[in-house]
């Protein structure tokens, strides 16, 4: 009995060896496209090799949400290979969302967190405009890059530096929310100091309570916020994002799936995210209702509520929700699926001041 | 004699419902350390100024717990609470008694 059993874990070791290697292979020819060399099947010794994710031209979550989306896919995959020669290229990349560049930081910090080591950058023949953004949201810090050779250019947009934390440790929430604001108005001097701190502060709520809840392998509460100003136009993009399971996953566990589950369309789980999203929008509540508890997203719009034409948009999962408001009210609300998935909830609010 | 309670004394921050998950300065928190020790011994006026904002979660867990977690009744806290914003702070004092109207339903 004892012999047999010795065998058996010989060769379940040797099968795992050989799905490591299988899945190794699969990844690269998937993702051929936007690596460069082969992910080497052995690290030790080797100066040179490893692997580069080059960026694609444009990245957002509009036009080129599929691109975008798998570049991040990629990054997570390479991680997960644990290559040490990796390095991220940043040469073809000209144009960059907001949304998509907090997005982008997230996977560089927490392939800093998770594999202790920054991720390398080649930035040689970085176009100017996107360097100078990079720097500004505080790029250059999390891949450690030298910062003191920067180019200025005309600047049309000013960006805050990322602001990030665990609110598993960090649980005072409430002044992180407090810093992006102060940041916010020294460009911004009109924006709704108040509403911006409440919006601000449901997000982080829900990071808190909804976002990593009940899996046991979230031993972290991650976000990232940051904003962007243009000055020509003089709109406002606040941008508020987790790597969590996501809206679409987690709104069972959410007090007002229970309280307001007469509210919603009788199919709202089979209901693709998009849509999933958008109903949580634009949830038909009573006088009663509106007041009550569990109107987290409800809240988070009403930062957007100007006399101008804001737009709040929602992205999780495989889903995006793009609702634009006037004069206060919400004109219509967009379901767009994603092509691929989004980790987590990324929140938009772009705002005229 | 009313007692005065204005929030911004205790944290210009407040964020959050529950102790201790949500932090130091969370609804819950304040409610069971400050509030409901005053309104069991007389009237209370919440000044709400001087924060940097307050989220609903905050406002529904310290003001609508009055009812769900306190017994509070509506009438009793007719009768003992005021609730105080000036300026742009005038906005929460209506939300605050929403959703002390909302925990009796």
């Amino acid at each position: 009995m004892k012999k047999q059993n010795l065998h058996r874990n010989g060769w379940l070791e040797k099968r795992a060896v050989r799905l490591h290697r299988h899945r190794k292979r699969r990844i690269y020819r998937k993702h051929r496209s936007f690596v460069k060399t082969p992910i080497p099947r052995r690290y030790k010794g080797r100066k040179n090799g490893g692997s580069s994710l080059v960026l694609p031209q444009k990245m957002d979550f509009e036009g080129n949400a599929k691109n975008t989306l798998q570049v991040f896919r990629v990054l997570r995959r390479i991680a997960r290979g644990e290559s040490p020669s990796s390095y991220i290229d940043f040469d073809s990349l000209s144009e960059i969302s907001p949304e998509a560049a907090v997005v982008l930081a997230s996977e560089i910090d927490l392939w800093d967190r998770n594999l202790g080591r920054k991720l390398r950058a080649k930035t040689n023949g970085w176009d100017p405009n996107v360097k100078e953004l990079l720097r500004e949201m505080g790029f250059f810090d999390l891949l450690n890059v030298d910062n003191q050779n920067h180019v200025i250019v005309n600047k049309k947009t000013v960006f805050l530096k990322i602001i990030s934390s665990d609110l598993a440790t960090e649980r005072n929430g409430g002044i992180f929310a407090v810093d992006l604001r102060e940041e916010v108005k020294k460009f911004a001097h009109q924006i709704d100091e108040l509403s911006l701190y409440d919006a601000l502060s449901e997000a982080l709520m829900n990071v808190i309570h909804h976002a990593y809840s009940g899996n046991m392998e979230y031993k972290s509460k991650l976000f990232w916020m940051s904003a962007s100003y243009e000055l020509d136009t003089g709109k406002l993009s606040v941008v508020f994002y987790d790597q969590g399971k996501g809206i679409p996953k987690t709104v069972k566990t959410m007090g007002y799936y229970e309280r307001f589950r007469a509210s919603l369309p009788s199919n709202f789980l089979k209901l693709s995210d998009a849509e999933k999203l958008c109903a949580l929008v634009h949830k038909p509540r009573s006088s009663v209702d509106i007041q009550g508890r569990g109107n987290g997203i409800p809240k988070m719009i009403e930062l957007a509520k100007g006399e101008q034409g804001n737009t709040f948009t929602i992205i999780s999962r495989k889903g995006s929700c793009v609702t634009k408001l006037e004069k206060g009210k919400i004109i219509e609300s967009v379901p767009i699926s994603l092509p691929r998935a989004l980790r987590g909830t990324l929140i938009t609010w772009e705002l005229y001041i | 004699m009313s007692e005065i309670l204005k929030i911004s004394d205790w944290s210009t921050v407040p964020f959050g419902r529950y102790d201790p998950i949500d932090g130091d300065f969370n609804g819950e928190k304040y409610r069971k350390d400050y509030l409901v020790p005053a309104l069991k011994k007389g009237s209370v006026n919440v000044i709400l100024d001087g924060t940097a904002g307050y989220g609903s979660s905050f406002l529904e867990e310290l003001f609508g717990g009055l009812v769900r977690h306190e017994a509070f009744t509506l009438k009793e806290l007719e009768a003992k609470l005021t609730i105080s914003g000036s300026g742009k702070y005038a906005v929460y004092e209506r939300q605050c008694w929403n959703y002390i109207n909302a925990a009796t339903k």
